[in-house]
Order: structure tokens, then C-alpha cells, then sequence
């Protein structure tokens, strides 16, 4: 069928029609969805499809247009998109969720101690300010904040004893409170430091696993240990922690730091009585300090700090015969020309870990996350041997929710992968816990089915490594997850590491 | 407390004061006013000019339940929409004039210039330098813009008004950036007067008022701060902010100004 309809004076903006039209398309079955204004070129633009109906000769250009083509009867469909579309307006008003217009409101009622600031980046110093003024700690979800802005804001802050954690954190735990993306774990001894969101996530549920918990864990932002702002936060975290009577170990978590602030942390390091577990990803610092165990991944520091606690943890990196035997079974389905990796990552950090740990397995990789010149994409749209690409890069999420949102914007890269003659391997993850999509995985199986299968007609078999992040008590479940990607055929590792691994040793006679 | 208005024209607040506002459209970030037919728009997250009514916080507009078409009144330093109360001191008003200032290329602005092309090339995923092919909407909209953008003129600039999904159509970001791309060396092609009058019924209102606002050289704030880091500074940091607008707005915005600056 085809059908279409004019809502009169509604108008969507793009951001929205753009992020609900896939949504929609699935839910409601539909082979097509339009949704333009009513004007004279956007009809053409309709006619051109084949989508145009009568019924959108009466649309204005203050009208909005929906056409749709379907393979079956839609009832209502009309309103079941009205519906769609409303639903990303209206917010919950009601009950506890109650919500404020301003900090001042906010903080007068509810005498709130932390500010969440999700403001487009001009503006977020401003209500940071506002927020600090207000002796309230900041989240600065943010991104696009100068480093001047940042240095003054965390200057001002640390002169109140207070915490900035941003621009650009996405993910901290507060007193057992998830803030923006975190996974629901167990409170307990180990306190965390990171400028780093998904490597934030990826330790804190390693460690629920095996029984261990959280005090804090502190995001600081991506550019805290830059020269410029010096590691302000990463140092007044690291103070915060060691005073915390109930936390018994620390782990810092972040991408290299400027040799400056590195200096500043092992400084600082040296004069620390609690063990400390440090986690900086593709630094090398042979220097041995007391009570501080460096490790080289997310895996390697959550399993440290679980160890300090006295938790013992099964080898988490390694690949047992069973597993190696799956392996197998898969690379024996290769075609000669398929030797390539490629990474499909929501994830940033974990991108960049599976980089550190793929490096030595593999001849030409690159990632848009690389910072070695030779390692880095020179066009992230572009796929060529070996990549791990972080699909929450500003290319590609221009006017489109994050990837962990809205995982489905990775579907079209991964049937382009699928086509591709010498993929091998495609490696995923998976965020679930507060912020991430409500089902990452269910919204992403129909895309590994229809990639297995377009590879199959082409006689070809794919290998598709998956990792879940998250924890039991996530509302999407992980048990449900990883099970779910099982009984498609998708190999599940344990952590992002072993992801990594097991996808170095599908392709190590290959390659 | 209520929100405060931080800058508003003193064009608009007088108006605002003797003839009767309506609401045209509600957003979560914005609210839009239909004024003497002229839109304008009311937020915290919108640059200062002609047209916005900047307010001190960031309000969710929906939460107040305002319905498109309800009566704005301003009274007594306070306007009045619905439940929604705004108060606006004297200290708030601004006269907002043209922006004349015109600029010449030397070889470190054309510099510039290409190092913003990169920059959209290399951080927008839909940019008419490279876009998904596979795409037939995407397909269908820049082979358009693409016609407009190395032969513009009246024809080719009409086939992409309205042209596109959203408040304002991909195809007019195209021509308001083209239009201040034009405007910033001092040039104007005799067909643009024709092409803003036809805004007026080929494309929504917020649209054909930012297209009318530009072609005035009332622009916002963000626009002025882009050209002046463009010619003055040669930096294209300014423009980052230009490009993160909307889906595609930003860098149809961008794409049309660097070919409104060479044509």
C-alpha cells in the first residue's frame, strides 16, 4: 500500500525526523517513510519516489507531509506515527520526576548537591557557573566547551571544594547514582577515576560481576589530563578518594595524559597510602612506584583491583578450548580474500582498547580513535583492511542521537561490511544501563541476520564477535543480551579485551 | 522567579506592546511568535539578533503546555503566554543594526576557506562535498543543491526553496548561507531580491525569516562571529558552532557560504 497525509501546521525538527524516522520504519513495517514540509520542492522530491498521493496537493509549506509505502495494511497508521513522533516531545511531568525550570528552582526544592548540564556547548559554562555559584558539584555532559572555559570552571570549582566532571563526561556513579550513561552496580570499597566514559562503564561492571563494588566513580572528561587544564580534576578526584574512609582501593582510568600531568599524578601517586590500580591506555611508564600496579587494559584493572579487595577472578583474556574450538569452526568457512577485522564501536574507550590489543596481531590497522599518525582513518566513511571504527565520532553523529542511544544508525556499516569481499570478522559492543537504548542488541539482531545472509549468497560466511557491557540489574539485562546474540550465531566474549582477542585469533591464520 | 529576557529589539518590544502576538509553533528549547508577520523565536539557546528574544535559562517549553495559535501579551514589564510569565527590564532592550561590514580575500583567507571545506568534509557525514549516494533522498536533494551552488541563479535557486526535512528545508540553509556568503565580499545578484519575495510562499515562515533576516544582514550572533574568525582572525573555530546546528542545517549553511563568497 501506499498512503500519505498532511498534519497541518506541525512542524518536527530535522534532529527529531531524522532520529525517529528508522524507528518508525520498523515498527510499523514499513518498506518507506517521508515526513517533509509541504512545500513545492519537497513534493516534487515525493513525486520523484513514486510516494506522491492527492491527498498532499492541499499541504503548505507550514504543513507537514507523511507518505508511506508498506507491503501490508496499516490501520491508523497515521496516528501510530503522530504518536511516535509526540512521544519524543512530551516529557514526564509527573510524580517524583518532577521538573524544574531552573537550578535555582531545582536546588530550592530538592536541596540537590549535583548539577547534570546537557546544554549545547556555547552555553554550558554559563550554567556551570550558575551551578558552582550554588555550591552544587557539576556533571558537564557538554561537549564543545572551550579550554578556557574548562580551566576557569574547574579553577573556580576547586576554590569551593567542589567537582567539575566534564565537558564531554558521560558516565559517572555518585553515592550509588548512576549519572547520564552508567550501569547499575553493587556499592563497596573501590573508588574510580576516569577521563574516559566506556572504560568507566567497562571496569565498575567487571567488577559487580565477581562480587566486588563502588564507592565513586568519578568521570572527568576527555581533555582533564590535556597540558592545558593540567589534570585539575583527575588530581582533586584522586584527593577526594583518598580521603573517603569507605573506599579501600583507587583505579585511574584515561588515555595517555600529557607527560606534564602524568609527572603531576605520579607525583601525587608517590605520597598515596591506599593501593592504587592505573589503567592508562598505550602509555608506557617503566617507573615502579609503591602501591601503584599499572595494568594495559580496562580488563587487566578491574581484575587488579577485585585482587586487592582479596576477589580472585578467573582468567578473564585468555581463550579456553572450548571457545577455541567455535573459533575455529568459523575460520575454517573463510574465503581466501577474507582477512580483514572490522570494528563497529559505540564505544570510544573500548574502541581504543581493542586497538592496544589487536596492534600486535595485525598488519595495517587503523581506527579514528588512533592518535599514531599511521594508525589513524584517513576517512572514517571509508573501509579499507583492518578497522575499528567509533561510531560515536562527530561524522557520525552529526544531528543523530550517540550510537549507545541509537544503536541502529551502526545497521547501514554493517551491511556495508557484510558486502565487503574481505571482511572476516565483524566485532560489536553493546552499552545497556541507564542512558543506552532500551534494547541494543534486539534492534541490532535483524542487521547481523541480514549481513550473515548477504554474505552467505555470496559465498562467504562472516564471524560476528560480540560484547555486552552491562550487568544483570541493568533493566535490559545482560543474561537476556548475550543470549539473544548467542542463538545468532555471534561468538560473546566476556570483556571487551577478550572480544578483541578472540577476534585477533579468528583471523591469525588468515591475516 | 520568573525567566528574565536577556536581549530583545526594541522594534520588537514595542511591538510586542501594541499589536497582538500569537504562538506559531512550541519546541522543547524555543517558542516561536507570530508578530506583525514576522516570526520570532524565544530561548535561551538562540543567538542574540533582530528576530530572538534571548532569555536568561534554559526552559522546556512543552512542560507549560502552550498551544500554537494562544494569545502573547506584554504588560507592565512582563510578557504573559499562557501559564509562562517572562519579565523584561529596560536594560534588556537592543537596537540591532545591519552588519555592513564587508571583507576582501587575501591569500590567507582563501586559505581559510579551504581549510573549512575540510573541516565540513571531514565532520559532517551529509555535506554537498560528500554525501551517502545510496541515498536516493539524499541523492535527489544535493544533486539539486549541486546544480544551484555552480550555476546560481533565480531558476536553479527556486528548485531547492523548501527543498528538504525540518523547520528549515536543507535547500534554504543552502541559499541563507550562500546569501551571507554573497553579502560578506560586498556582492549581490539582481535575482536574490525576486528569491526572498517568493520565500515568502515557497517556504515555511522560521525558514523564509531567517532567509529574509540574512538578505537584511540581520544576522545572529553566531553568524557575525563566524565571518569576522573567517576574515579577521583566519580561524575556523567560530564555524564549528555554525555546523552543529540541526541535522543538516549547519553544513548547508557552511557549504552555501563558501560558494556565495566565490561566485
Amino acid at each position: 500500500m501506499k498512503e500519505a497525509a498532511v498534519l497541518k501546521n506541525s512542524y518536527y525538527d530535522s534532529v527529531t525526523l531524522m532520529s525517529t524516522t528508522v524507528q518508525i520504519k520498523k515498527d510499523l513495517n514499513l518498506d518507506d517513510l517521508v515526513m517533509f514540509m509541504g512545500t513545492a520542492m519537497n513534493k516534487e522530491m515525493i513525486q520523484s519516489v513514486g510516494l506522491y498521493q492527492p491527498i498532499l496537493d492541499s499541504a503548505q509549506p507550514n504543513d507537514l507531509m507523511l507518505a508511506i509505502s508498506s507491503s501490508e495494511t496499516i490501520d491508523d497508521w497515521v496516528n501510530k506515527v503522530i504518536e511516535r513522533l509526540t512521544s519524543k516531545k512530551k516529557k514526564d511531568t509527573s510524580g517524583e520526576n518532577r521538573r524544574y525550570h531552573t537550578l535555582h528552582q531545582a536546588k530550592e526544592a530538592m536541596d540537590a548537591n549535583i548539577a547534570v548540564i546537557s546544554v549545547p556547548g556555547i552555553y554550558a559554562a554559563h550554567e556551570a557557573y550558575k551551578a558552582l555559584d550554588l555550591n552544587m558539584h557539576v556533571m558537564l555532559f557538554s561537549d564543545n566547551v572551550s579550554v578556557e572555559d574548562e580551566i576557569g570552571l574547574k579553577d573556580y570549582a576547586l576554590k569551593k571544594d567542589l567537582l567539575v566532571m566534564g565537558p564531554d563526561c558521560g558516565t559517572a556513579i555518585i553515592n550509588g547514582k548512576g549519572l547520564c550513561f552508567a550501569n547499575q552496580v553493587k556499592r563497596g570499597s573501590i573508588g574510580l577515576v576516569a577521563a574516559s566514559g566506556t572504560g568507566l562503564q567497562e571496569v565498575t561492571v567487571i567488577i559487580n560481576r565477581f562480587g566486588g563494588g563502588i564507592t565513586q566513580a568519578i568521570g572527568v572528561g576527555g581533555r582533564d589530563l590535556s597540558e592545558a587544564v593540567g589534570g585539575r580534576m583527575m588530581l582533586k578526584g584522586i584527593d577526594a578518594l583518598d580521603q573517603d574512609e569507605s573506599t579501600q582501593v583507587i583505579v585511574l582510568i584515561s588515555k595517555p595524559p600529557h607527560q606534564t600531568v602524568m609527572e603531576k599524578m605520579k607525583a601525587r601517586l608517590k605520597t598515596m597510602t591506599k593501593p592504587v590500580v592505573l589503567c592508562l591506555l598505550d602509555a608506557h611508564d617503566d617507573e615502579v612506584i609503591k602501591n601503584v600496579y599499572p595494568t594495559s587494559t580496562l580488563t587487566g584493572a578491574a581484575v587488579e583491583a577485585l585482587r586487592l579487595m582479596g576477589i580472585q577472578t578467573p582468567d578473564l583474556l585468555t581463550i579456553s578450548p572450548e571457545l577455541n574450538q567455535e573459533i575455529d569452526l568459523h575460520r575454517k568457512q573463510f574465503s581466501p580474500d577474507q582477512k580483514a577485522i572490522k570494528g563497529l564501536f559505540c564505544g570510544g574507550t573500548l574502541t581504543a582498547e581493542a586497538l592496544s590489543i589487536l596492534r600486535p596481531y595485525t598488519q595495517g590497522l587503523t581506527s579514528n580513535v588512533a592518535k599514531k599518525k599511521e594508525e589513524k582513518m584517513s576517512n572514517p566513511l571509508i573501509s579499507k583492511g583492518h578497522n575499528l571504527v567509533d561510531l560515536g565520532d562527530d561524522i557520525f553523529t552529526q544531528g543523530k542521537p550517540h550510537p549507545m542511544i541509537e544503536p541502529t544508525i551502526r545497521l547501514s556499516r554493517l551491511l556495508e561490511e557484510a558486502k565487503n569481499k574481505e571482511t572476516a570478522v565483524i566485532l560489536l559492543d553493546f552499552e545497556l544501563g541507564l542512558g543506552s537504548h532500551d534494547d541494543p542488541v534486539g534492534v541490532t539482531l535483524d542487521g547481523i541476520k541480514e549481513a550473515q545472509q548477504l554474505a552467505k549468497k555470496q559465498g562467504r560466511h562472516l564471524a560476528f564477535v560480540g560484547y555486552v557491557c552491562g550487568t544483570e540489574q541493568d533493566e535490559q539485562g545482560l543474561k537476556y543480551a548475550e543470549d539473544r546474540l548467542r542463538d545468532s550465531n555471534v561468538i560473546v566474549a566476556k570483556t571487551n579485551a577478550q572480544a578483541a582477542m578472540i577476534a585477533a585469533e579468528l583471523i591469525k591464520e588468515v591475516a | 522567579m520568573n525567566p528574565r529576557v536577556v536581549a530583545i529589539d526594541s522594534d520588537i518590544a514595542l511591538n510586542l506592546k501594541v499589536k497582538s502576538a500569537h504562538v506559531q509553533g512550541v519546541y522543547t528549547s524555543t517558542i516561536h511568535l507570530l508578530l506583525d508577520g514576522q516570526l520570532i523565536t524565544v530561548g535561551h539557546k538562540v543567538g542574540h539578533g533582530k528576530h530572538h528574544v534571548v532569555i536568561d535559562q534554559v526552559i522546556d517549553f512543552y512542560a507549560y503546555d502552550i498551544n500554537a495559535g494562544s494569545i502573547v501579551s506584554f504588560i507592565d514589564h512582563r510578557i504573559k503566554i499562557e501559564k509562562l510569565e517572562i519579565d523584561v527590564d529596560e536594560s534588556s532592550l537592543r537596537v540591532y543594526q545591519p552588519y555592513t561590514t564587508t571583507y576582501r580575500f587575501d591569500q590567507q583567507t582563501l586559505k581559510t576557506i579551504q581549510t573549512l571545506k575540510e573541516m565540513i568534509q571531514s565532520r559532517h557525514h551529509h555535506n554537498v562535498f560528500s554525501y551517502p549516494k545510496n541515498d536516493p533522498w539524499l541523492n535527489y536533494q544535493f544533486e539539486k543543491i549541486d546544480i544551484f551552488l555552480h550555476a546560481p541563479g533565480l531558476p536553479s535557486a527556486l528548485s531547492i526553496m523548501g527543498l528538504g526535512m525540518g523547520l528549515t528545508p536543507l535547500g534554504d540553509d543552502v541559499i541563507t548561507g550562500f546569501i551571507l556568503g554573497q553579502n560578506t565580499v560586498g556582492k549581490s545578484l539582481p535575482w536574490i531580491e525576486k528569491l526572498i519575495e517568493e520565500a515568502k510562499r515557497k517556504t515555511n515562515l522560521l525558514s523564509y525569516q531567517n532567509l529574509q533576516d540574512t538578505y537584511n544582514r540581520y544576522y545572529p550572533d553566531p553568524f557575525i562571529a563566524m565571518i569576522e574568525g573567517l576574515f579577521v582572525e583566519h580561524n575556523i573555530e567560530k564555524a564549528t558552532a555554525i555546523l552543529k546546528l540541526g541535522a543538516t542545517s549547519g553544513a548547508g549553511i557552511l557549504s552555501g557560504f563558501i560558494y556565495g563568497l566565490l561566485a
